[in-house]
Formats: C-alpha cells, structure tokens, sequence
C-alpha cells in the first residue's frame, strides 16, 4: 500500500488533524505547479515527460490565489485567498489570509500548518511534521522532490495523468488510481495558458468541489 | 589479673565447675532428645514442604498506611509486574522498525503475552465507533453552555473555520452527526495525553527520541507469582526473535517482569556457585592449616544438621523459604564452623579424651552461642519479613549447630583425630603478632576514637535509603530500565495523589471532586498537569448529570434553528445531529465493562484498579512546585480515602523507619548481652573486655565502607550484626584463661583459622552480581578482619600468659 494512502490517525494530535487524503489534494496541486511552469518544450511535443523535464529550470514563483469552496453543507461557497510561493529546489508556501489566516508550508524537512492561534478547543495550532516521522508526508515530500528531478513513474503510480490541448491552452487531469482516495477525490484538474496554471479543480466524491485561480507576479527561471 | 577469683583453670567460669556430675548427665540426656526431635522434624518439613518464595516484596518491610501498603503490593501484583519494555537497537532504523512489526505480529499470535503495543494500534475503529457513540457521556463538555444557542453558534463558527482550512476534509466527517466536536474534543485528549512525553512514533512503530532504538510494551499472562510462567515467556520472546532473524538487532528486555524471572535466576545462581566456592576454598584451606581429612568431615557436621534444623524451622513457621534467606542463612550460620575447629583445634596430644575437652571447652563456646544467638536474634523483630525469616533461620541454625558440637559430635568423633599442623610459618609469624597486640592497645584505641569521632562528626550514616537498594537487580541493569521507561514516555514522576475507595464508582466521584482544585493548581503553576482516570471514563453520575442536562429533540432544533442566523449552513443538515442527542436519553453510562476489550484498557488500568476488594485511582501528578499545597487536599471520608504521596519521600520514610527500628533492637541485644556475660562472669568489668573488641571491629567496619563511599543498606546493617557475633565469639575465646603460652598458641591457631575461613566464605560473595550479597560480603569481610586484630588487642589471656 503506497503510504500516501495508510490512514493513520496517530498519538498524536496534529496528525490527527491532518488528513492523509487533504495533503495528497495539496501534494496534486503543488505538482500542478510544477507542470505550469515550463516553457522551454515547444508545441508539438507537448507531454506530461517533457513538461517534468523543463521543470528544472523553475527557481522561483510567486502568485496570489483566490479560491471558491462549494459544498453541499453550505448554502453559499466559501472563498479564500492568499499567496502561493515557490522556492527552489523544493519549497512551497500556501498562506490564507481570508477567510482564516492559516499558512501551510512543505519543504524538504515536512509539512507545517499554522492557524489563528485564538480558536476555542485548540490549545496551539501550529503543526509540524518532520517529513521522516510520518509515511504520509514523506511521500508527499518525495513526490514533490522526483517531480522536480522528472521521475514521472512515482506521480504515475498514484494517479493517472491525462493532458489535452497545446502549449496555450492546456489541462492536466489527475485520476487518483487507490480505491481508498477514489472514494474522496474524484479527480484534480489543472488548467494551464502557456507556461503559467489559470486554475486547479478538485472534485470531490461527496459532490463537494473547489476552484483555485492563480495569478503570478513574479517567476524565475535558471 | 592472674588471681581474678572468677577465672579458673582451663579457662571455665566457676558456674560450670558447680554443675553437679547427675545433673549434667540429665540434661546431656535432654539436649540429646530434644536435638534429635528437632533434627526428626526438621528433616520431615524439608521433605515434605520445601518451597523456595522468590518474590521480592517480604524483603520490603511490612507498612502502616494503607495507601503505601497498596503501592508496595502493586509492585508485586497487578498489570504493572507484569509489563515487559523491549527495545532493539544496533541496525539501521529501517530494519528495527520492521523487526519490531514483525516480533510484534509472532508474539500477537502467542498466548503468553496478553497485550502487545508497539505503536501500530492505537485507537482502532470499534474504539472510535464506541466513543462516538458515547461521546456526549463521555466527552468533557460543559453540556449546558455547549448547548445553548451561544454555544452551539461558537460551535458552528468553529466547523466553518475548519471547512475553510487546509484540513476541511477531517472536518466533513463529523459535521454533520457532531458540530459540537465533542468525540474530537475527546480523543485529542485522549491522544494528547500520551504524547507529551511518549515515543516518537514513525511508520507506524514507537522509536526512542534518538531514534536509535524501536520500542514495545508488552504485558504478560503471568504475574509476579508465577515466576515459572514469566520465565516461559521471556523465553518465548527470545525465541520468537530469533525467528524473525534478529541476527544482527540487539534485543533488550527490562521492566518489572524481566526482573522477576532474572532474580531468582540471579539469586539461584549465585547459591549454587558460592556453595561451590565456599566448598572447594574453604576445605582446602583447612586441609592446610591442619592435614587431616576426618577433620575436615567432622566440622561440617554441626554445620550441616544446623542448616537443616534452620530451613525446617523457616518452613514451618513462614510455610516456605526465600531464595534470599537461604542464601544468606547458610552463610551466616557458616560462623558454626568455628565450633568444631574450636573444639578439635584445641585438643592437645595429651588431651584425647574428647568429652573431657568439650566439658573444658564447653563454657566458652556456650557463651559464645548464647550472645551471638542474642544479637541474630534481633533480626526476628524486624519490619522485614525475608529478614525475620533470617533471625529465625540464624538462631535456628547456631542454636542446633552448638547443640551438636556439645552432644553429638562428641560420641562421633574417632578417638584421635590424626592431624598434624600445617601452615607452621604463617601460623609462627601470625603469633608474634598475636602476642605483640596487646602493646599496641593505646593506638588502637585512639584509631577506633579517630573513627567514632568521624562517624559522629558526620551526624548520621550515609544511609542508602532507596527501596530500589533492597533490589538484587544489578545497577546496570536498573540504569538500562530507567533509560528504556524515559524513551517510552513512563511516568516516572514519584508523586500522585492515591484515592482509594471501596468500588469504582466511588473513586471515580472523588477523582472527579479533586479535578476542578487540581485545574485551579496547573492554572496558578503549583503542578504542570495531571493524570486521572475521570479524564477518560467519567463517573456514572457525572454521565447521568450529562445526560440529563442536554435538550430535547424540538429544544435543540429550536436553539439550532437561531444559531445558524447568518451562517451559511445548510438548516437541515443538522438532522443527524438532532436525532443522535435525542438517542442519548436511552444510553446507559459507560463502565469500566463497556470498555473492556479495547484499545483504552492499557491507557485506564494503570488509573483505575482493584486491589484485595479495594478500588484504587492513583491522580498521576506532573511537575509538582508546591507540594505543600496539594497534600492539603488529603482527606478520607464516606469509605474514601484520598492521600497525597511522594513515593520516594515515603520509600525514604519507610526505610529510615526500619532502618531505626533495626538501630533500638540492636541497642536492648547489646544491653541484654552485656547482661548475660556479667552473669557469667560475676563482673560487671570483665563483659567489656568481650564488649570492647566487637564494638570496635563494628566502628572500624563501618568507617572504611562510608569512607569508601559506600550507602548503608539494610544487608550492610545486617551483616554488622554477623559481625558482633564474630567479635564476641573471638573475643571470649581470646579471653580464655590459659595457664600456658602453648594452650594460648592452640587457642590462636583456632581463632585465627575461622577468621580466615570467615573471611573467604565471604570474600567469595563479591564474586556475585546481587548487590545485597555483594554488602555483605565486603561488610563481612572487613569485620572478621577486625574482629581478629581486635580481638588480640584486648586480650586479657595474652597478657597474663605472656608474662
């Protein structure tokens, strides 16, 4: 069983809190971002291989994100927005500022989470997993790391990759292959305009969905 | 000193000169009928009843207060004897953590270990199903404010904000049954409570903070009485990891129960090579110093059949013997030896009629018999039952040993026992010394008052006042223990508040009225937190208060319904919820029965137990600052008693106590001896000729061991009193009134051959891994030592004769 998907609610709080599927939706969305950020690979040989080689050459980017959360529980969608940054070699950083401040950051060591420290049941809410303590988030650092160095075969193990369109207009459709996260995420989708992502879909089993629009202000390239 | 009209010839005080002829002959015939019906039923108990204990909790002295008595006896009984911590190291983490799975996986599959936790469960699904089906019972919620419109929209605000974070899709799946959160509320604290301190845990397996070491808890079928069963599995443990191929991984096994089955391997062990020791050193060195194998037969004898009387009498009286007596007992009874030596040593060629030597002899050794017995005696009142195990045994064994030597030996023994004297230049230069000793009396003395001077000066001794030093589990392997309880998150703190109460209900109210002070404490920082078993399985009243207290079905969907003004909830998703709290009105309260057979059984029993019909709630407390404060919420009342206690504070209490207690009965043994040999002697002078070498070798012991940076233990006091009953046997002897320097040499030969027989048959205890026998040995050792310098210091034969 691949560790993104061994459901651990552990000993300890924060990893309880943490849902295994919740980072592998993050761990789609950072691979997303890699994917967008090419534009060395002309046109005609537009593949997901050539899109995982050119992502060497990204050092650095920076965007905001808006992102609109529709669920079946709600009458009206949430929206929230922030930052999304990357710093080479792999390094990523997702702060909200509304509705909630909350900044989760993956980076070569594991994943934190901080939120609002004034919440009613929590004591602190900041988060650390060392990325070698906990499966799940060593995988997800991994991942994060071949897509980087252009193992595609570890991305294509947890799910199956679909491209459509050309270099101006792309999608990349993420299909969770484990029955297990099947069962929660339908699919993620990334939309892509040139070298630059427009947006991230995630659908999830339960009819719930949520779209992430992504504007750069800054991208650098080696 | 040559006239002292109450010396006479060969030495015999003039009470045994007067006993007429017939009324020796009666009494011989007594003692003779009375040996052999102690010898009869003796050797009957042994044959029929001989059972050796090897618990450790009779070495632990007998308390008063309840509560401690509770805790001591948990040492022995309980979960907690039966708890195994296990550790593997030496491999890179990769293959401990696998190894560890794998172990684990075998021993689940044995039916020796009732309770394997290596990090792999924690809470399973039917424990989250069982607590979320409870969780408005069980969960500590202040039911009437989380109810209220107020609380329920603070509830709900707090769902929105988690569907907004990062992880809204933990959130989803209580929303709608539990907005209220409280089978979160719950298990975070449930979950947290381990964590603070507890192992790392990767993959799925617990590692120690460096992670050097994968970890496991294991708790066995078998309880501290049944060493037989721990032992099985320990070596089912051992086997099961040679099975998975552990090879290259080191296995290391601690905890209460791995020591139960070592120490009575250790102390079994340790019998058996020191009897062969003391076998194989001692009759050789006889062999030397007197070439005669009869002889070498003949002295055991009264040792022997002492040996066997003691154990019977211990058999009868206690219904079995422990390793520690036995062990300990046949070394102490060892001083027996010296009667035969004394009594065959002496005799002289033209001396071969044996039962006129005993008679001359007789007096001496009796008195000698009789102040020893006195001061062994002293260990039958002590608080320790394995020791008064040993005062009976000791008394047992001298008392039969003598009786033997006096009236038996005598009609066994050959009529000339072919000895010639070996070890003659040892023997020559140790008799000048002898004689020289006397003239060094000043100096001695002035070194003895050196030393009382500093043992005063240090106020008390350095008493090693741990419950920890009674333990025959090697130091090293206490440190390994301690080190493997730090990596698994023990609470290792010494202070708790113990409720005990005659049912579970009970303890856990009273659990339950403790909490809000103790909450008001960790508020002001009079302690850092606490554990309670009411944290987890709150009382059936305060459930049934819960219950009580939540809305009805129209209630809460009326308060629901003004709750969700300008939140963007859907209004009917709450019906789940709705109907869940309707249910809880037909909900029985959780007990300890409802959570049997789950995963937070490990996490209550330690909290919540009964013992000999008594329920038990230790309040585990951490980081206490004030002490003071927190005793003052002791109290008993209705059946229930609540005590503050420092379990190393009361150890300390415990042992001090004991300790004391030994001191007053070794003061009245020394008075009554005294006593007795101013009887003896019609003199209330000449007793403190014998008095003043044993005091003195007991002084200069106790210097060197402190000095050496020794902790007193109570075997350190114990073989103190072995040396009074060397001091005064030699110093009677040395006392002897000879009328020739050649009798004096004889009587030398024999003193200073037991010395150096006492000595080996101690000096061999060091060999031992058992701190206990290792105090004694050295104790011994020294002692016997002065004993014999002292011994010739003061003595009064010496310098009449040597004139």
């Amino acid at each position: 069983m691949s560790p993104f998907f061994t459901i651990i609610i552990g000993r300890y709080r924060w990893l309880s809190n943490v849902s295994p599927i919740k980072l592998s939706v993050f761990a789609g969305i950072l691979v997303a971002g890699f994917l967008a950020a090419n534009d060395r690979v002309d046109a005609q040989a537009w593949t997901v291989d050539a899109v995982m080689e050119g992502l060497r050459g990204l050092r650095h980017a920076e965007a905001t994100f808006d992102e609109t959360r529709h669920s079946t529980f709600l009458m009206t969608p949430i929206k929230l927005n922030g930052t999304f940054v990357y710093e080479a070699p792999q390094t990523f950083i997702k702060e909200t500022f509304k509705p909630f401040p909350e900044t989760v950051t993956v980076d070569k060591n594991g994943v934190k989470i901080e939120q609002d420290k004034e919440m009613q049941e929590g004591q602190s809410r900041i988060q650390f997993i060392a990325a070698d303590a906990h499966p799940l988030v060593q995988g997800l650092v991994d991942s994060a790391k071949a897509t980087m160095s252009g193992k595609k075969e570890l991305l294509e193990a947890h799910y199956t990759l679909e491209l459509n369109g050309s270099k101006e207009k792309w999608s990349v459709k993420l299909v969770p292959r484990e029955k297990a996260l099947r069962k929660k995420i339908e699919s993620l989708l990334f939309v892509g305009n040139g070298d630059l992502i427009n947006s991230v879909e995630i659908r999830e089993s339960d009819g719930d969905w949520s779209v992430i629009n992504l504007k750069y202000e800054s991208v650098e390239r080696n | 000193m040559s006239d002292d009209p109450h010396f006479s010839r060969g030495g015999e005080p003039r009470l045994a000169r007067r006993s007429r002829w017939a009324g020796s002959v009666l009494i011989g015939l007594m003692a003779r009928i009375f040996l052999f019906a102690v010898l009869a039923t003796a050797f009957w108990a042994i044959l029929t009843r001989f059972n050796v204990a090897t618990d450790l909790g009779v070495f632990l002295p007998a308390t008063k207060s309840s509560a401690e008595k509770i805790l001591i006896k948990q040492l022995g009984k309980g979960a907690t004897s039966r708890l195994l911590f296990v550790a593997l190291s030496g491999a890179d983490e990769l293959e401990l953590r696998e190894k560890n799975k794998l172990l684990a996986a075998n021993l689940r599959g044995s039916e020796l270990f009732t309770r394997v936790l290596n990090g792999e469960h924690d809470l399973n699904e039917g424990d989250r199903d069982l607590i979320f089906e409870n969780r408005y019972l069980v969960a500590p919620l202040d039911v009437a404010q989380r109810f209220s419109v107020a609380g329920l929209r603070e509830s709900l605000q707090e769902r929105l904000r988690g569907l907004a974070s990062s992880t809204a899709l933990f959130e989803k799946r209580f929303l709608t049954r539990d907005p209220v959160g409280a089978s979160k509320i719950f298990i975070d604290q449930l979950l947290v409570s381990q964590s603070e301190s507890g192992p790392l845990r990767i993959d799925n397996v617990w590692m120690s903070r460096d992670r050097e070491r994968s970890l496991m808890i294991l708790e066995m079928q078998s309880d501290a009485f049944d060493v037989d069963g721990q032992a099985a599995a320990l070596a089912e443990l051992e086997a099961l990891m040679q099975r998975v191929g552990g090879d290259n991984v080191e296995l290391a096994i601690t905890g209460p129960g791995a020591f139960t089955a070592e120490a009575r391997d250790t102390i079994r062990a340790d019998v058996k090579l020191l009897t062969i020791l003391a076998v194989v050193f001692v009759t050789t060195f006889l062999f030397m110093a007197f070439r005669s194998l009869m002889f070498l037969l003949l002295v055991t004898v009264p040792l022997l059949l002492g040996v066997m009387a003691a154990i019977g009498s211990v058999l009868l009286v206690f219904g079995s013997i422990h390793g520690i007596t036995l062990a300990f007992g046949v070394t102490l009874t060892g001083v027996a030896v010296d009667y035969p030596i004394h009594l065959i040593s002496q005799m002289s060629d033209g001396d071969a009629k044996f039962r006129d030597h005993i008679k001359r002899i007789w007096p001496t050794l009796r008195l000698g018999v009789v102040t020893t017995t006195i001061a062994y005696a002293s260990l039958i009142f002590s608080e320790f039952q394995g020791l008064t195990q040993l005062g009976l045994f000791t008394v047992t064994g001298l008392l039969t040993a003598a009786a033997v030597t006096r009236w038996l030996l005598p009609h066994i023994i050959p009529k000339r026992v072919a000895m010639s004297p070996g070890l003659n230049h040892l023997h020559k230069f140790l008799k000048r010394l002898g004689r020289q000793a006397p003239q060094t009396r000043v100096w001695m003395a002035l070194l003895v008052m050196l030393a009382s001077a500093y043992l005063i000066l240090l106020g008390h001794p350095l008493q090693d006042d741990r419950l920890d030093s009674l333990s025959p589990i090697p130091e090293e392997r206490r440190a390994q223990d301690k080190s493997l309880r730090n990596d698994l998150g023990m609470w290792s703190g010494a202070k708790l508040m113990a409720i005990i109460a005659p049912d579970a209900e009970s303890a856990l109210r009273a659990s339950e009225d403790l909490m809000p002070q103790l909450d008001d404490f960790v508020g002001r920082g009079l302690l850092s937190d606490y554990d309670a078993a009411a944290q987890y399985l709150p009382s059936q009243r305060l459930q049934l208060q819960r219950r009580a207290l939540l809305p009805s079905q129209s209630v809460l969907r009326t308060r629901l319904q003004e709750a969700l003004v300008g939140l963007p909830f859907k209004s009917d998703i709450f019906e789940p919820f709705i109907s869940d709290v309707g249910a809880v009105g037909d909900k029985q309260p959780v007990t300890l029965e409802t959570l049997q057979d789950t995963t937070l059984v490990p996490l209550l029993s330690p909290l919540l137990f009964e013992l000999d019909g008594q329920w038990v709630a230790p309040i585990l407390l951490h980081g206490v600052t004030n002490p003071g404060r927190i005793s003052a919420l002791s109290r008993t009342a209705g059946g229930v008693e609540i005590t503050y206690l420092d379990l190393k504070q009361a150890s300390i209490d415990i042992m001090q106590g004991a300790m004391a207690h030994m001191g007053r009965i070794l003061s009245w043994g020394a008075l009554f001896i005294y006593l007795v040999l101013a009887l003896n002697f019609r003199n209330l002078r000449q007793p403190l000729y014998i008095l003043a070498p044993t005091i003195a070798a007991v002084i200069m012991t106790t210097a060197i061991l402190i000095l050496s940076g020794t902790q007193l233990t109570v075997f350190h006091l114990v073989s103190l009193l072995l040396v009074v009953g060397l001091g005064l046997d030699y110093a009677l002897f040395f006392n002897r009134l000879t009328d020739s320097p050649e009798e004096w040499a004889t009587t030398f030969k024999a003193l200073w051959v037991c010395c150096v027989t006492t000595v080996l048959v101690f000096a061999m205890l060091l060999v031992s891994d058992t701190p206990p026998l290792q105090a004694v040995g050295i104790t011994v050792s020294i002692g016997a030592g002065f004993c014999l310098v002292f011994g010739a210091v003061w003595s009064t034969a010496v310098t009449r004769t040597g004139s």
